[in-house]
């Protein structure tokens, strides 16, 4: 069922079982998991299912770090930042769970293993058709991955989501549930716990158009994005001056994101038979479950990461135009501009035959005339290190409910990118050890990384999952330290980012809680 | 952890093709006369100087010119000694180390440099030209192709200079 929050009378009191704030793929994942149980569930969402300017406007804060848009990289409406997701899914590798003595913060209390059950869940909530991130076998017809050299580099696979719009493809599912309510155009103003802040007492909600009223659940997730997250439980002081959770001030640290870099590289490749199909973005594979849409990438063994002391990078690329042993002539007639062109590309194209005939020279077969190779794009995006520094708080600027709005400082430190580099040179190791390519590293190493050339709208740990209240905001249950019925879910939880898309770990995240929760109102209602 | 067991390379900073001493410059140099020396098939042609096994070397290329615009680019950009025994030497000694004899055909000596480049990407021996990261044995082959273009006839010139 759902209900318009500026429809409801003023003052109105909702008892509920659980609260979930935020309708985004944490939030339905978790409403949809307990449909139709006996929990009553109140789904409180601050849009309606339309993106909606002024509701959007809530997001709207200061970026005083490395710049980055704090509206534009998500989506404040019914299905949350599903609505411009790209569908890009892999599970996080069992590495990014380990604690690493080259990273600073790593470490998470959980394992892949543990969340292996429910990454299978996730695929089908995220309408993924293949279990197959790993198993080149399974795009054989596509081609086969590159036999890259010297172990530190391999192919693996992106398996994209339709992509799901969670709040379009789940909407009937929470409409049918006779368990669920939904509010629309809610907006929680304060999680006001007890008198000695150990517990959830009620929400406090104001519509844009004035109502306000409140729900008083047994239980309280919160679920409102990586950024949201923090700035709720900041804005939750009348009790906790300093915030919930945040008697240790972690909350909001550790903000990360993954730095994406539109051109790290130039890879050339003596033969474009050697770039299989599905090294391109969005690659539709046959299956006998149905069509896949995959997308390979060089991804960094864990055994060179631990040994070269690396953070994780993903590196993809595709096919941009061949190259020809002999250089271009300029079309009869063409305009300056284009001879200026022709210049630069012919400058280019000298040095891509230097290197492609060298390669040649050293490896294959010499090619006197014709396509001699291919130049292929290169992008990637890379993990940071987590950083106590890079952090939400709350800014004096207010929005229109009178709360403070988001202050982002997002710090990126010259280990990452020494990292991302050294990674670019493993690749260079890879292409040249196999011989059919080269590898231009463009990515320059830097003293400090003030500007970031790109990101993935991604908003990582600002309320990590650490076993240590000391370390933490939330246990290995997404319970918030220090608090009995609080629960937190989204990618606020990472305490270490990984490399890869977050969406389909942080709903598989979502799947765990909500298991947890089921088995946790089960024991209370058998208490009861 | 870096790769320390090997020379830095020029990419990294520590640019040790730069600044050859006289006294390096002259172990070298004798090394190569020693090395031209040795009867071979493939240099027998090659008149017995530092360049004879050089451009025995470069004829393995499969297009020298491009090549030589590589070697153009790395002496302009990092400045390296352009002395071409120096190179010729390097190179010798490297293929001799998986096994090159100056008695080897051309098919052999190709697969001894593919041989030799595989082994200095292993070892993270990379030269960067304009930041393409290229094999030690790479860079040598076009630094000499550069140094031997420029004493051909079309070029004018007629020795490299350290």
């Amino acid at each position: 069922m759902f209900i318009d929050g500026r429809k409801v009378p003023e003052g109105t009191v909702v008892e509920t079982g659980l609260a979930i704030i935020g309708a985004g793929a944490a939030g339905i994942g978790i409403a949809r998991e307990l449909a139709g149980t006996g929990i009553s569930v109140t789904l409180i969402e601050s849009g309606g299912f339309d993106f909606d300017p002024e509701t959007q406007n809530l997001y709207e804060g200061e970026s005083v770090g490395v710049d980055y848009p704090l509206t534009s990289s998500r989506l404040r409406y019914f299905g949350g930042s599903t609505n411009h997701w790209g569908g890009w899914c892999r599970p996080f590798e069992p590495i990014d769970f380990e604690e690493r003595d080259w990273v600073a913060h790593s470490g998470w209390p959980i394992t892949r293993t543990d969340l292996d059950p429910f990454y299978e869940r996730a695929r089908e909530v995220c309408e993924i058709r293949s279990p197959a991130f790993d198993d080149a076998s399974a795009w054989e017809e596509g081609g086969k991955p590159m036999p890259l050299a010297g172990g530190e580099v391999e192919t693996r696979f992106f398996l994209y989501s339709p992509p799901t719009r969670f709040g379009k493809k789940y909407r009937p599912d929470i409409e049918r549930a006779k368990n669920i309510s939904c509010y629309l155009h809610s907006n929680v103003t304060e999680i006001v716990p007890s008198e000695n802040g150990a517990e959830v007492e009620r929400l406090d909600i104001q519509t844009l158009s004035g109502v306000r009223f409140s729900v008083k659940p047994k239980a309280c997730v919160l679920a409102t994005g990586g950024i949201e997250n923090a700035r709720m439980l900041l804005l939750s002081n009348s009790v906790e001056k300093a915030g919930l959770g945040n008697r240790n001030g972690i909350v909001g640290r550790f903000f990360m994101e993954h730095p994406h870099i539109p051109s790290p590289a130039t890879f050339l490749v003596t033969d474009r038979a050697l770039v299989a199909e599905w090294y391109r973005t969005y690659t539709k594979m046959k299956t006998q479950a149905g069509d896949v849409v995959i997308r390979g990438c060089l991804m960094f063994t864990p055994e060179y990461l631990r040994r070269e002391k690396r953070l994780g990078t993903v590196v993809t690329f595709s096919p941009v135009r061949p190259v020809m042993a002999e250089p271009e002539a300029l079309p009869e007639g063409a305009s300056e501009e284009e001879r200026a062109a022709g210049k630069r590309r012919a400058a280019e194209d000298r040095m891509f035959r230097g290197i492609l005939q060298l390669a040649r020279s050293t490896n294959s077969t010499a090619a006197p005339s014709g396509e001699i190779g291919w130049r292929l794009g290169v992008g990637c995006a890379s993990e940071q290190e987590p950083n106590p520094a890079s952090r939400v708080t709350l800014s004096n600027e207010k929005d229109v409910l009178g709360l403070p709005r988001t202050k982002l400082d997002w710090r990126l430190k010259k280990s990452d990118a020494d990292s991302l580099r050294g990674n670019l040179e493993a690749v260079a190791r890879a292409f040249g050890g196999w011989g059919e390519g080269r590898v231009q590293i463009l990515f320059p190493g830097r003293d400090e990384w003030t500007e970031a050339e790109g990101w993935g709208n991604h908003h990582l740990g600002t309320t990590r999952m650490a076993a240590d209240p000391k370390r933490g905001v939330v246990d290995a249950d997404c319970r918030v330290h220090g608090m009995s019925n609080l629960f937190v879910a989204g990618s606020s939880l990472f305490p270490t980012g990984s490399t890869v898309n977050p969406t389909l770990t942080l709903v598989a995240l979502a799947l765990r809680l909500s298991d947890h929760l089921k088995r946790r109102f089960a024991q209370s209602a058998a208490i009861e | 952890m870096e790769h320390k067991e090997h020379q830095p390379t020029e990419h990294h900073g520590a640019a040790h093709h730069e600044g050859v001493s006289r006294r390096t410059l002259l172990v070298l140099s004798g090394t190569a006369i020693v090395a031209a020396a040795i009867p071979s098939a493939l240099f027998l042609a090659e008149p017995e100087t530092a360049s004879g096994r050089a451009a025995g070397f470069v004829r393995l290329l499969a297009d020298p010119e491009s090549a030589a615009h590589l070697g153009e680019v790395w002496f302009e950009k990092s400045a390296p000694g352009e002395t071409l025994a120096v190179y010729e030497a390097r190179l010798s000694r490297t293929l001799e180390s998986h096994g090159w004899r100056g008695d080897m055909d051309e098919a052999e000596t190709h697969r001894v440099l593919a041989q030799a480049a595989r082994a200095d990407y292993a070892a993270n021996r990379m030269t960067a030209i304009d930041e393409w990261h290229l094999s030690e044995t790479e860079t040598n082959l076009a630094a000499l192709a550069a140094l031997l273009a420029r004493k051909s006839p079309a070029h004018g010139e007629d020795e490299g200079h350290g």
